[in-house]
Parts: C-alpha cells; structure tokens; sequence
C-alpha cells in the first residue's frame, strides 16, 4: 500500500512517518511535515512509532491537511507563496469540506490552518438565515418557539435590514 | 489541559498490525459534533449582527456567541493639550470626558490608532514607538 523507495540522495536521509486515516489509507509524510502538526510532534517525540493511525480522520480530509503541512514544510518556497496557497487552499471548497478540515485541524492542531478554515467558514455564514446554519452542522433547534421569538425581539435590528440566504 | 490529553489518547491510538483495515464506512452525515474552542473560533469571525443570528442557533451557541460577543462601541475622541501633558477623551456613548496625563507622549505625534494601541512617532529623533492607552472607566 505504501510506496516508500522512490527516493532520491536528497530526500535519502530525510526520516519518514506513516499516517494512517480512519479508514485505513495510509500516507508516506515527512517528519519535518509532520511536525508542523503540534499533535504529530508530540506523539513523535514520545514514541518510536513511525505509523500513526488517527482514529477520527477520514482519508480526503487527512489528504488535504498533508498537501498543507508538505507545502509549509517545504523550504524552497518564500512566505509569500505559502500565504498564497493558504487562500488558494480553502478557495472554492464546500462548507461540509470545511467543517471536517476543521476538525481535523484542531486535533491535529495546526493552529494556523484551523484558523484559515474558521476565517472561511465565518466568511461563508455571513447573513445566511439561522435555519441554514441549523442545517449545515445538524443541529436540533432546542428553543422553545418562545423563547427563539424573544432572542430575535431583542436584538431585532440583527434580523431588519437585509435579505438573508438559505443556500 | 485535560482536552489535549483526549486528543492525545486518540490519536496515539497506533497499531503494529499493518492488516488492521478500514474502521468502516465514512458516517460523516450522522454525527458532527463542534468542540467549543473550533465554535468559539469561528463564532469569533463572525460581525456583531452574524454573531447575534448565530445564538439563535441553539442554546449552546447562544453561550459561546455571548462569551465572544463584543459590543461596537464607539471609540473615544483625544484632544491634545496645547501646553502641558494634560489630554483629554471624550466618550460620546456616556457624554463624559476623562483626563489624563501623559508625559510619555510628549513631543510624539500618532500615525495610527487602533484597539487602544497608539503608533507614536517623534518627529525630532525620527523615532517610532507603540503605545497602548488602557481606556475603561
């Protein structure tokens, strides 16, 4: 399943980990990669183990934040064109992508993804109706009806002025 | 603290048994369960007016959304003294002026102002520095 010897005199020396998602993909990553993740360092430092199999990350999910942690791992690349794959990065992508990514991120905290997808994630929220909202991250309404009417009569003004999206 | 832990345990969850095979199929869909430090993250990107829709939600958000939630208050206008280091600020939302005196500031001039910070200059010895005003009554 993994492929591990197609490497060069550069990368010969470079140690390697085995990340293994939830459902059962397994990918090769560099240890200076892995480390960007504090959750991965922190396994590494405390075990020998070189296969990781994270018990709650599905195998897309894990593929992007890899593609992310190789691409900041990578010295050949200037700031700025790591600042530039971040937009690029969360550009385009569905919500229900971004809310596993964040999940994701945030057990295998990485700090400054987690908070490029949160960023994007609020970005998207914006003046979507409340019954959007409930149903992108399943969430059982637990208000009495009076009590949600009392909420949005007290700060009515968060209701007036726009028109609010359902997609 | 003790959340790290969890995480940790989960994730150290390795196996030497490379056999071991999939966990089962992907039940994204039936749960999706936002921890509250990932909620309070992105409740706090969200404007004033989003924030207050999104404790709407449920009771759960209605909390974080309160926690995180800042109110727009209007910022304090500063007069400069002509003589002395007396200044003064006047809070528009409660019509008061508050005085102070700030013989650090004296011979700078502000470039910018934000969030209580200053960036000061000094026009003399070309000087920049960063000066924050702790302003609550």
């Amino acid at each position: 399943m993994v492929t591990t010897d197609e490497k060069g005199p550069l990368t010969a020396k470079k140690k390697s980990v085995i990340i293994r998602s939830c459902d059962g993909d397994e990918f090769l990553v560099s240890e200076s990669a892995a480390v960007l993740s504090t959750s991965l360092k922190k396994i590494l430092e405390e075990k020998e183990d070189r296969l990781i199999h994270l018990s709650d990350i599905d195998n897309k999910t894990l593929a992007m934040v890899i593609a992310y942690l190789s691409t900041h791992a990578d010295d050949g690349l200037s700031d700025d064109l790591k600042r530039s794959f971040d937009q690029e990065f969360v550009s385009g992508k569905e919500f229900d992508v971004l809310k596993y990514l964040v999940l994701a991120t945030d057990t295998l905290q990485v700090t400054c993804l987690c908070y490029t997808v949160a960023k994007k994630m609020a970005d998207i929220m914006k003046n979507k109706l409340v019954e959007w909202v409930r149903r992108e991250f399943d969430i059982q309404n637990d208000y009495t009806p009076e009590a949600e009417a009392e909420i949005r009569r007290l700060d009515a003004w968060a209701w007036d002025d726009r028109q609010l999206e359902d997609d | 603290m003790a959340r790290t832990r969890k995480k940790l345990k989960l994730l150290t969850e390795t196996t030497r048994d490379n056999r071991r095979v999939s966990s089962g199929p992907r039940e994204k869909q039936a749960e999706f369960d936002v921890p509250m430090e990932v909620l309070e993250l992105i409740l706090s990107q969200l404007s004033l007016r989003d924030n207050i829709r999104a404790s709407v939600v449920c009771k759960s958000w209605l909390a974080v959304a309160v926690s995180i939630r800042r109110a727009n208050r209007p910022p304090w206008l500063m007069f400069f003294p002509k003589y002395g280091e007396l200044y003064e600020f006047y809070d528009p939302s409660r019509r008061k002026i508050y005085r102070l005196e700030l013989p650090e500031l004296r011979g700078s001039r502000i470039c910018y102002a934000k969030d209580g910070w200053l960036l000061l200059c000094r026009p003399d010895t070309r000087e920049s520095s960063s000066f924050a005003l702790i302003l609550e009554r």
